[in-house]
């Protein structure tokens, strides 16, 4: 059996650094050949989660506008979805809300109460002054949620990036490995039941 | 000849024992094990079982003739719910793991409890830790397979992953082979005792522990019990000289045969 | 006077292995025809999730994707949801072809999990791992790859019979009949190699059927005593529900009986009944009848007297079966077989109009090769492809597509399974 794939959506006003977060992560340059023409791109990592490796597989979306839904398809399955919010800037975090609901709506998830988001508040690494959204802020709404893990991040000077994303991985991987398996074999077909749509012998 | 009244004396007629395989799937081996018993062969072949295959093979044991009906089950996840079919009414079952993947125990563990809670009361249970040639220096095959060594000691391994540990250089005892072992003999057998199994390790490749298993089993089968079901099941109760299911032979005590016993 | 449809010949090509992948509608895999996933496992994953992209794009617009056109190669998609098919190929063959190789990977996967248990899946968890549940089914998949490209019987829909004696093949029919007291049997089916001797079953159901029986697993444990069980769905017959297949292998590799049936697999079959039709079989010396008729199964274009004959494919429309002749010069090199294959494929394509043709279905339709001329004739009682020596006047082509015909229709009897008792 091949490699467990866990798809994470990444999801965050532009310019908050979503971009940056997973190419300091993955150490790969974007190809942003796909994001032109169908408004998101990814990228996969190996990771090793509890001893397993696993691929990751991270969706960026383009992220211009607010709301400029990517459709159903996109987010359909997504094992994990990050937001991220820049701290200099309380718009990108007020709308973290709107992102997730989005999110909600779009992949419509099995249990929404228990899907895990993470939410990484990144550019930390700019000067203290110029911060809008404090971390006490940000750890409160993440409560409200449902206890999202919060991470402090910097894209630029790679602080934080390893162990949020380790978190990434570890949750879309529980998310895959409550799933119970739905193989219950079911009564065989009663013959005589389906008699009426035996071709039988006349093919 | 039928019925002479004398159950236990020597007769034609072989004494039919419904024998389930169960284990994890991804090759543990219990193909492997009943194509060595039944035809005395073993193919490198690793083609997964797909639902459950039917073989029988004749034993002479003691004074009897047995005769194993074998339901080999595939392993994968979504034949599980199938297993009842094939274990419900067996006398015997034979539950196999890898004694170089840990994870294989923990399957035979979560089989053996489902056979305790809902098979048979009688059933016979066998645990056995197959693939034993890899980890003997005798035979050399499959060595340089996997980097990640698992620990040198026993008692550390049920961290198996743990890729920290030593490397095969730095395991002095039994250099890169034994360390190929994830279950140690000792945990396997404690645990085999305390739920009340038999238990062997095996090869199927070499063939070593394999006849022991059936005959193990043939020992430890409530064989009147068979005879005294199968006749009033199949001959409409004309079995009046059987003997009460719970008047069972005890067959350990003169069965000191050991391999021979099985060979016909 | 027939009406003739010329093309130019199909230029010599090269046939670089079809790749297939199947993945589920999130992007994550299911299955690949690449045997090497390791080394390319990162490539894997991406190729799947921009094939899901691709999808997703024209699927977001309320329409369908069918194939993207690359050169002489060609993406073919098949959306049947939750799972996408996605075919590579640069053969050439009719975009109907692949959508057939397609549908039957379809098939072959509700084989193992139905229909219905896909639906509930998905609808739980749209981010299942189906690999989980399909474990140990790549062999089957590849398994069905390799006779797709090979077995004309599947992309023509229709089965190949064993070329028998129509007395034993009766006598064999009479014998697998199971007892009355044995109910819910559906069919039982007598194979000879890959070949049927007696059948009662939707065309594709039996080659998903035939396919997954010959799964290495069941066929190498051939011993004589060994016979297996397993369920399997047949989605022609009910894509919702499981039959259990009782499976007896005797004395070669590639005689079976096989048994759908809807009985549950306890004891009974395997101890006395599944061994009855078996020791019968044996006792009255059918089966060393049988054996020995598979071994002349084969049967050479020389027999049939027909000056430039080199092969020819016939199906018998009402028995839905084919018949042909073994495989010869040249075409016993793989790669001139695949392209007379592809060239049958061409002219049955435009015999049906599969392809969507303007001209709409065909009688007759004629391709002419450097190496070979290739003409399909369609009748109310058959479908017949001949190919012959090239540069034979149509007359002529004519003439021996005439002579093969009589020919079959001499030989039915023991060509085509005619007569299934039905119980």
């Amino acid at each position: 059996m091949g490699r467990v794939l866990l798809k994470v959506i990444i999801l965050g006003d532009s310019g908050v650094g979503k971009t940056s977060l997973m190419n300091q992560y993955v150490n790969k340059r974007f190809s942003n050949q796909y994001k032109a023409t169908i408004g998101a791109d990814f990228l996969t990592k190996e990771v090793l989660v509890d001893d397993k490796t696993v691929t990751m597989q991270l969706w960026d979306t383009a992220g211009q506008e607010r709301f400029q839904s990517l459709g159903v398809a996109f987010y359909r399955g997504a094992d994990c979805c990050v937001l991220v919010y820049d701290v200099n800037s309380s718009k990108s975090f007020e709308t973290l809300d709107s992102w997730r609901d989005e999110f909600l709506i779009q992949a419509s998830p099995h249990d929404p109460e228990n899907f895990p988001f993470v939410v990484l508040g990144n550019k930390i690494d700019v000067e203290e002054h110029k911060r809008q959204v404090s971390q006490k802020r940000a750890m409160t709404w993440c409560q409200s949620k449902g206890n999202i893990p919060y991470f402090e991040t910097s894209a630029k000077e790679a602080i934080n990036v390893e162990q949020a994303f380790q978190t990434i991985a570890k949750n879309a991987m529980n998310q895959e490995e409550e799933t119970e398996l739905y193989a219950d074999y079911p009564d065989p077909i009663r013959i005589s039941d389906t008699a009426g749509q035996n071709y039988g012998c006349n093919c | 000849m039928a019925d002479t009244g004398d159950a236990s004396g020597s007769t034609d007629k072989p004494i039919q024992v419904k024998l389930v395989l169960l284990g994890e799937a991804s090759s543990v081996g219990k193909s492997s094990i009943v194509m060595r018993f039944v035809n005395n062969e073993f193919h490198d072949n690793k083609d997964p079982t797909i639902g459950a295959a039917f073989l029988t093979q004749k034993c002479r044991f003691e004074d009897r003739v047995l005769r194993y009906e074998i339901w080999d089950t595939a392993g994968q996840e979504r034949f599980h719910s199938l297993a009842p079919m094939y274990y419900r009414n067996a006398q015997a079952a034979v539950v196999v793991y890898d004694i170089t993947k840990a994870s294989s125990l923990d399957k035979a563990k979560s089989w053996v409890k489902e056979l305790q809670r809902q098979a048979n009361p009688n059933i016979v249970i066998a645990l056995a830790g197959n693939k034993l040639d890899l980890v003997k220096p005798a035979s050399s095959s499959g060595d340089d397979s996997e980097p990640s060594t698992p620990p040198a000691t026993p008692h550390e391994s049920e961290d198996e992953a743990d890729d920290a540990t030593a490397t095969p250089g730095e395991n002095p005892a039994s250099p890169g082979v034994e360390s190929l072992r994830q279950v140690p003999k000792e945990e396997a057998q404690a645990y085999a005792s305390e739920a009340g199994l038999l238990f062997f390790e095996t090869s199927a490749k070499s063939g070593e522990g394999i006849l022991e298993v059936f005959t193990e089993i043939a020992k430890k089968i409530p064989i009147e019990h068979i005879l005294s079901s199968t006749r009033t099941g199949s001959r409409g109760g004309a079995a009046a000289g059987g003997r009460p299911a719970d008047g069972a032979v005890n067959l350990e005590a003169g069965g000191a045969r050991g391999k021979d016993a099985c060979n016909c | 006077m027939p009406h003739l449809h010329e093309l130019p010949h199909l230029p010599n090509i090269a046939f670089p292995p079809r790749e297939y992948f199947i993945l589920t509608n999130a992007g994550k895999p299911v299955f690949t025809s690449r045997t090497h996933v390791e080394d390319s496992s990162d490539d894997l994953t991406s190729a799947m999730g921009l094939m899901q992209a691709l999808i997703s794009v024209f699927a977001d617009d309320g329409d369908k994707i069918r194939c993207i056109n690359a050169g002489r190669t060609r993406i073919s998609f098949l959306l049947r949801s939750p799972l996408y098919y996605v075919c590579v190929s640069s053969w050439r063959e009719p975009e109907s072809v692949i959508r057939v190789h397609l549908d039957y990977l379809h098939q072959q996967i509700l084989s193992v999990v139905t229909a219905s248990q896909l639906r509930k899946i998905f609808e739980r968890r749209n981010n299942f791992d189906l690999r989980r549940l399909l474990d140990g089914t790549d062999g089957i998949l590849h398994l069905l790859l390799s006779r797709l490209e090979q077995d004309v019987g599947l992309t023509t829909g229709s089965l190949g019979a064993v070329r028998l004696d129509h007395s034993v093949r009766s006598k064999a029919g009479d014998l697998l009949v199971p007892p009355k007291d044995l109910r819910d049997v559906l069919y039982v089916l007598l194979l000879l190699a890959p070949c049927l001797v007696k059948q009662s079953i939707h065309p594709s159901d039996l080659h998903v059927l035939l396919n997954t029986l010959s799964a290495p697993s069941l066929s190498s444990n051939s011993a004589p005593s060994s016979s297996s069980w397993l369920p399997i769905c047949l989605p022609k017959y009910n894509s919702d529900g499981f039959l259990h297949v009782y499976v007896t292998f005797f004395g070669g590799k590639s005689e079976a009986i096989v048994d759908p049936s809807a009985a549950l697999p306890p004891t009974p079959i395997s101890g006395s009944d599944g061994s009855s039709s078996n020791t019968s079989l044996r006792s009255t010396g059918l089966l060393n009848a049988l054996i020995t008729a598979s071994g002349r199964h084969g049967y050479s274009t020389n027999d049939l007297g027909v000056p430039g004959l080199r092969h020819f494919l016939y199906k018998s429309r009402s028995h839905v079966q084919i018949t042909m002749p073994v495989w010869e010069e040249p075409y016993e090199i793989p790669d001139e077989r695949k392209r007379l294959i592809t060239l049958y494929q061409c002219v049955h394509d435009a015999l049906h109009a599969r392809s969507g043709q303007a001209q709409g279905p065909l009688k007759l339709h004629f391709l002419r090769t450097e190496k070979e001329i290739v003409m399909g004739w369609v009748t109310q009682p058959f479908e017949l492809i001949v190919t012959l020596l090239p540069h034979l006047p149509k007359s002529a082509v004519v003439g021996a597509a005439n002579a093969v015909a009589k020919w079959v229709k001499k030989e039915e009897g023991r060509l085509f399974i005619r007569d299934a008792p039905v119980f």
